[in-house]
């Protein structure tokens, strides 16, 4: 069996995304990847004028102090290898400097401040599902490799790497609430948010209460990373979910 | 109502779908009179407009029929 069909077959066989989560850590972790980041969007316009971070689903594990830090003083706008993912389709390294064009004076400082985290070496494999209209990333941090060592791994590895890639993108998105996990009820209601209906119809409908209601609305938002009923809607619509 | 047709769209006007759109991608209403330049009250009424020319009861329901006639997100 060639590694990529075990991979296939291991992503296949986890229940949900937690464990296909896990599942792509172990399969990586022989290459020096040490932590990842995988965020995704429905639409490009909202990129531009909300920003990456708020427009996109996302999960990492890098070092929660590096994502502090991130958070806190920079836009991931700074970070070319995010923008790199909405234009390109071909891996960017991290550590490579001249990938980086012409950076801005916060992008450069954003590139040397990352190398006090340990997270100067690693490649951002950009992603494109549903007819090309969405739009995400895979970002892994190699944070005990130097660029060299990087560099002579990727060169073996490379190929497998992203075809690794591409299977744990198939599996996620092959159902989008695998990801989101939204429950049948939150489901109904956003189904029924879509319809038209208000809250209070809502709960009429389910013969529930309206704070119910209330409640599983803001748990559907919380899950799909929405910031609205309308965002919310619109993911849920986007990722064929409703 | 709006149908499954080509030009649900062109029932809104263009500021009302623009206002649509900018809720659609996650602003808050507050946030898309400040984008537009508009007062608060006036993005509600555009919002109320364009529900009643769609003949859709929510902003909701709207944007599920512009995305599933491929007309959202841009």
């Amino acid at each position: 069996m060639s590694l990529l069909q075990a991979v296939q077959d291991q992503f296949a066989n986890s229940r949900n995304f937690s464990e296909l989560w896990d599942r792509l850590h172990e399969i990586l972790q022989p290459f020096g990847v040490t932590s990842i980041f995988f965020g995704f969007g429905h639409s490009r316009q909202s990129v531009n004028i909300r920003g990456i971070m708020e427009s996109i689903w996302s999960i990492t594990s890098h070092p929660e102090d590096y994502c502090a830090y991130y958070a806190n003083k920079y836009y991931i706008d700074d970070d070319l290898s995010s923008l790199h993912c909405l234009t390109a389709t071909t891996p960017f390294m991290w550590h490579d400097f001249s990938a980086w064009g012409a950076p801005t004076l916060r992008q450069k400082r954003f590139m040397h401040e990352s190398w006090d985290f340990n997270m100067g070496v690693g490649v951002t494999i950009p992603l494109r599902f549903d007819n090309n209209t969405g739009i995400g990333g895979l970002g892994m941090a190699a944070s005990h490799m130097t660029p060299e060592e990087f560099d002579a791994m990727w060169e073996t590895h490379g190929d497998s790497i992203v075809a690794i890639v591409d299977c744990f993108k198939e599996r996620a998105f092959n159902d989008c609430n695998f990801i989101f996990q939204l429950s049948p009820r939150e489901l109904e209601i956003l189904s029924l948010l879509s319809q038209g209906l208000v809250p209070s119809e809502i709960a009429a409908r389910l013969g529930t209460s309206p704070s119910t209601v209330g409640h599983q609305v803001r748990n559907a938002r919380k899950k799909l990373q929405a910031s609205s009923n309308e965002h919310a809607i619109a993911k849920a619509v986007f990722f064929s979910i409703i | 109502m709006l149908r499954n047709n080509t030009s649900s769209s062109a029932l809104l006007t263009p500021r009302e779908f623009e206002v649509i759109n900018l809720l659609a991608a996650g602003f808050k209403k507050q946030e898309i009179a400040k984008i537009l330049g508009n007062s608060s009250s006036t993005v509600e009424k555009q919002i109320a407009s364009a529900c009643q020319r769609s003949g859709c009861r929510s902003s909701c329901q709207i944007i599920k029929i512009l995305m599933e006639n491929n007309q959202l997100p841009l």
